[in-house]
């Protein structure tokens, strides 16, 4: 099941307007847009896609009312969407969309579809650190703070289920679609990534009550810390508000920084996330607000030490 | 916390989704309503609350509610009546009173 990752999320939103405006701010660049909605794009050409929620051509709603209607999942070949096909297709209606794509829904009701990947490769520079005792990455004359760098999200990380059966789900996207799990938060669930993906995780889950099924949150990956810190801060200048962070997990080890959308789901920026083969051991620990990070920071009003304030 | 006016009536509330502690809700500054504004809504996960009200009518806390800020016009001022100190989350190192 050579399945690289989330390609596309389709949302059906309540102001499609503020959600234009938001994607824009987060760093998206708009792919097309009519009284419909649109496309908002990464670098790679990984995508946010938002209708209104009464739009006809969206799949159905998920009982709960989430904004999220289909996942859409990018695969290397049309072979691996020949194989997916045959094998969803044996207990559920997998239907093909005319243009090589095909649809259908997880055991629990979320909306699929599985693709030729729409993803570009992509050749873009790291985030380079000079580290003492190694030889200098950044090289000379070279500035590290550039606080007009672009900060665009590079390409769709990760999304996040509320799911009201996890043994259910994770069985799914393990037995049937070959996700591999990475690593484990006990009872709450665990990281997987498919099978022709290298990063920690596409996909991770929480176990809620079905009123709640949904869309936890998606994350795309910037650049580097730097980027991460950059971006984060100009959506709190823009007046965005931030849920957490930023910070850096201790599984993935990837940076951080959540933030409210109108899109009804929060907002990650992340970066530096490990990477993983068929060489790893599966991790477990309960989770809580220790395991969930290394450090958390908060962004301040920027402040220097200057002299001693006159009292008159 | 955050005010709602409709016409001459107002609406005031914590801004903590009862979701989760500290849960601020809006998705901007002074962004707390639905697209049509007939309902406040919280952009962590979506959840309508009745702007009159305060009760969760869909979403991750349903039939959970709002609290309340008393506050009252005097002369056109808005005030707040009795104690209140901002509910943010607390941060290591600062001493909170």
């Amino acid at each position: 099941m050579r399945i690289i990752g989330p390609d596309e999320l389709v949302f059906g939103v309540d102001d499609l307007e503020a959600c234009r405006t938001f994607l824009t701010d987060y760093g998206l660049t708009e792919a097309g847009w009519s009284d419909a909605g649109g496309t908002f794009v990464a670098l790679d050409n990984t995508a946010i896609t938002i209708r209104n929620r009464d739009d006809a051509g969206l799949p159905k709603q998920l009982a709960s009312g989430n904004t999220l209607r289909q996942t859409v999942y990018g695969v290397e070949d049309a072979a691996s969407i020949d194989a997916i096909e045959a094998e969803l297709g044996k207990d559920r209606e997998v239907i093909r969309d005319g243009n090589g794509a095909i649809v259908c829904e997880d055991d629990l009701g979320f909306t699929l579809k599985f693709q030729v990947t729409r993803r570009a490769k992509v050749d873009l520079e790291p985030e380079r650190v000079n580290s003492p005792g190694a030889a200098p990455a950044r090289g000379f004359n070279k500035i590290g703070a550039n606080e007009a760098a672009e900060a665009k999200p590079r390409t769709l990380s990760h999304i996040v289920y509320f799911t009201p059966d996890m043994p259910k789900m994770e069985k799914f996207y393990v037995e049937r679609l070959k996700f591999v799990v990475t690593d484990r938060f006990t009872g709450l669930g665990p990281f997987l990534r498919p099978q022709a993906c290298i990063d920690h995780h596409t996909l991770f889950m929480l176990h809620t009550p079905p009123y709640m099924q949904g869309l936890e949150h998606l994350a795309f990956h910037m650049q580097g810390p730097t980027e991460l810190m950059l971006a984060g801060s100009r959506m709190i200048k823009k007046g965005y508000e931030s849920f957490w962070g930023p910070g850096r997990h201790k599984f993935g080890s990837n940076w951080f920084w959540y933030f409210n959308a109108p899109l009804a789901t929060h907002f990650e920026y992340d970066a530096d996330m490990d990477i993983h083969d068929d060489d790893w051991t599966p991790r477990e620990t309960d989770v809580g607000a220790e395991s969930a990070q290394m450090f958390l920071f908060e962004n301040v009003d920027k402040w220097f030490p200057g002299g001693p304030d006159d009292d008159h | 916390m955050f005010i709602v006016r409709r016409g001459d009536r107002l609406f005031a509330w914590r801004n903590a989704c009862p979701h989760y502690d500290h849960a601020r809700m809006a998705w901007r500054k002074d962004e707390f309503l639905n697209g049509d504004r007939s309902r406040i809504m919280c952009a962590a996960h979506g959840a309508m609350f009745e702007i009159e009200t305060g009760i969760c009518t869909i979403g991750p806390c349903p039939g959970k509610r709002l609290k309340k800020v008393e506050i009252e016009v005097r002369n056109g001022e808005v005030w707040i009546v009795g104690r209140y100190a901002p509910g943010m989350r607390p941060r290591a190192g600062v001493h909170q009173d």
